[in-house]
């Protein structure tokens, strides 16, 4: 089975170093232009939610990025050590308000739960782990 | 992210190229209220070099549209790669903003 995994600080600055990661992976397990992007955006937004809410002010923690090609599925999961926090039940934005009263609270958990296949939240030994799964689309052999 | 910008007065035209990510959304919304606040009433953001957009960029671009609509500028959006308009889709940002097919119609809009 192939994997990569990174492990980095709550950093925004270090998060980079893990869309790179992703990316390269899902190219090199011959995803689509589709899939690398809504694997990346995913990423990003996990990751920002754990680093602004996951702790307090200047805590510092660890974030596991691991990501697996299993048949024929990428598998991230994410863990990190900060409070207890299943972004499944945060709440939905309000898509309805016009501009001015738009809020973009929400849509980050919005485009995880739309962008993937599956999403799973567990609380183990002291970690929040996610689990963000997504379907490789079969493609075709090239000719030749 | 890297921030082009290309004047063809009154016209601005703003392309970001890469990966409006959490880290890239601050400087690309600061940039664009800073050209409003500059005098800039005529923009057109040309997204056909952004590899993702995250939510950060859409909180970007929603205070950039406020702003705009404050000011009574016209910002106009053009370039959306099929990806990108997905998300678009999922957040019901299409209504939110004028959105052209082409640089050229985008052009046009923003005069």
């Amino acid at each position: 089975m192939a994997q990569v995994e990174i492990r980095i600080p709550n950093r925004r600055d270090k998060m980079s170093e893990v869309g790179a990661m992703v990316e390269s992976f899902v190219q090199a397990q011959g995803g689509s232009r589709e899939t690398v992007h809504d694997l990346a955006v995913v990423v990003d937004e996990v990751l920002n939610n754990i680093i602004a809410y996951g702790y307090g002010p200047g805590e510092i923690g660890d974030i596991l990025v691991r990501v697996a090609a299993l048949d024929g599925r990428i598998i991230v999961d994410i863990e990190d050590s900060g409070h207890p926090f299943d972004p499944l039940t945060a709440p939905a934005p309000d898509l309805a308000a016009p501009l001015r009263e738009r809020k973009v609270g929400g849509l980050g958990i919005l485009f995880v739960r739309d962008l993937m296949d599956d999403v799973a939240y567990e609380r183990v030994a002291g970690l929040n782990r996610l689990r963000l799964s997504k379907r490789l689309p079969i493609t075709p052999p090239t000719p030749g | 992210m890297e921030l082009v910008e290309i004047r063809r007065d009154p016209l601005v035209i703003v392309e970001p190229r890469g990966r409006i990510d959490t880290m890239a959304a601050e400087p690309f919304g600061e940039r664009l209220t800073e050209l409003i606040h500059g005098g800039s009433r005529h923009m057109l953001i040309d997204l056909q070099h952004v590899i993702y957009i995250s939510s950060a960029g859409f909180r970007a671009l929603l205070i950039v549209g406020k702003l705009a609509e404050e000011v009574k500028a016209k910002l106009v959006l053009c370039g959306l790669s099929a990806e990108i308009k997905r998300l678009f889709e999922i957040g019901t940002f299409m209504d939110l903003f004028t959105i052209c097919a082409s640089r050229e119609d985008g052009m046009a809009k923003a005069q």
